[in-house]
């Protein structure tokens, strides 16, 4: 495998970590939607790698490797009879947003963009050095 | 044009380094306008510039002064970047520090290669003497 | 070059060119018993090692070819290949200029 596929395949992990955490931050920014009053509510996305992936990256393709989907939590809702938007009961339905899986999963992404960057590094020194083979004249 | 096989070599490892120097260029613009408003990213599209003398490559061999010739009158110049829809695309700034890493790796590969080759050279025009 | 210079140098530079020879045929006069076919077996030796030497020279401009156009499938095999290829052309350097040596000392004797 030569240095140029070493360096392809870290740069896809990167651009899928680096989603991953706007996916993250996006939700943690619609932490505290509301429901209008068409019934129209923020889902939360989520980031997922496919199976695919891990052949896709061999060959280097440009494929869509991830897809952004919204998940199937439930939204939360909080008695506030006074809110302008609350449901008959008194309900007011916020987005289902859990802030400390949003956390965890940009911490996480952190860690792997880490070990990405570390990987490519490592394939450049590798790359350099096998240049000095010979010695330095 | 030189006809031997060395002088060949030679010519197609500087075209290739003026070719890594321009993909240089066309990086480090890309950072330094990074966040300005308006600015189209740009590349070398170098595999289009190399497809041919790949190709006689792959056929024949080894390179022929035709194929150093056409690749040496076609012009090496840097083009805007888009995306699928013919918009000019975003720079992503972790991935044009990785592409000048790379081309790094590739011009200091490029320079050992064109060294030790005119080192042999060298030995035999100066009889082994240093 | 007298016959006799000839079989004098023959013999130490067939050592000095053995281990570039390996793959060629064995079976070429190697042994320094063998007086009278020493002198044709010798000169076949030294174009063969010369040509070896050109093949491995000939293989290094098309990986360095290769490297430009920007296939760099391995670049520490060729890195390697570069330098066995500089060793042994300095090594025939060396074999050139020992018997080049050789030759001058014995055109120096008086008759």
């Amino acid at each position: 495998m030569d240095y140029t596929q070493s360096f392809a395949i870290s740069s896809i992990g990167m651009t899928v970590e680096r989603t991953r955490v706007d996916v993250a931050a996006l939700n943690l920014a619609n932490a505290n939607s509301v429901a209008g009053p068409d019934g129209s509510l923020y889902k939360p996305l989520r980031v997922v790698a496919h199976a695919t992936f891990a052949s896709s990256v061999e060959q280097g393709l440009n494929a869509p490797l991830v897809q952004i989907e919204p998940t199937q939590q439930p939204p939360r809702s909080v008695y506030e009879p006074g809110h302008p938007l609350a449901d008959a009961r008194g309900f007011v339905t916020y987005a289902g947003v859990d802030a400390a899986t949003e956390m965890v999963t940009m911490m996480g992404a952190m860690r792997s963009y880490e070990a990405n960057v570390a990987a490519m590094n490592t394939a450049r020194n590798m790359a350099l050095k096998a240049l000095d083979i010979g010695g330095n004249t | 044009m030189i006809d031997g096989i060395e002088g060949i070599t030679t010519a197609a490892l500087s075209l290739a380094l003026d070719a890594a120097s321009l993909r240089q260029q066309a990086i480090a613009s890309n950072i330094a306008n990074a966040n300005s408003e308006g600015y189209v990213p740009q590349r070398v599209n170098f595999d289009a510039y190399v497809q041919d003398a790949r190709r006689t490559l792959n056929e024949r061999g080894q390179l022929d002064t035709q194929a150093l010739r056409s690749l040496a009158d076609t012009p090496l110049v840097m083009e805007p970047v888009l995306d699928g829809a013919g918009v000019p695309a975003k720079v992503q700034l972790d991935g044009e520090v990785a592409a000048m890493a790379q081309n790094a790796v590739q011009y200091q590969a490029l320079l050992k290669g064109l060294s030790r080759h005119l080192a042999v050279l060298y030995s035999a025009a100066s009889d082994g003497k240093h | 070059m007298s016959t006799e210079a000839i079989q004098a140098v023959a013999p130490v530079a067939a050592q000095i060119l053995e281990p570039s020879l390996q793959p060629m045929a064995q079976g070429q006069a190697f042994s320094t018993g063998a007086a009278a076919g020493v002198q044709g077996g010798f000169g076949n030796l030294v174009s063969q090692g010369v040509e070896h030497v050109n093949q491995q020279l000939l293989a290094n401009q098309v990986d360095l070819q290769q490297l430009a156009v920007g296939n760099v499938e391995n670049l520490h095999q060729v890195m390697i290949r570069l330098e066995e290829s500089r060793m042994q052309f300095q090594l025939m350097m060396q074999v050139r200029s020992r018997l080049l040596e050789g030759y001058q000392d014995i055109m120096k004797m008086q008759v």
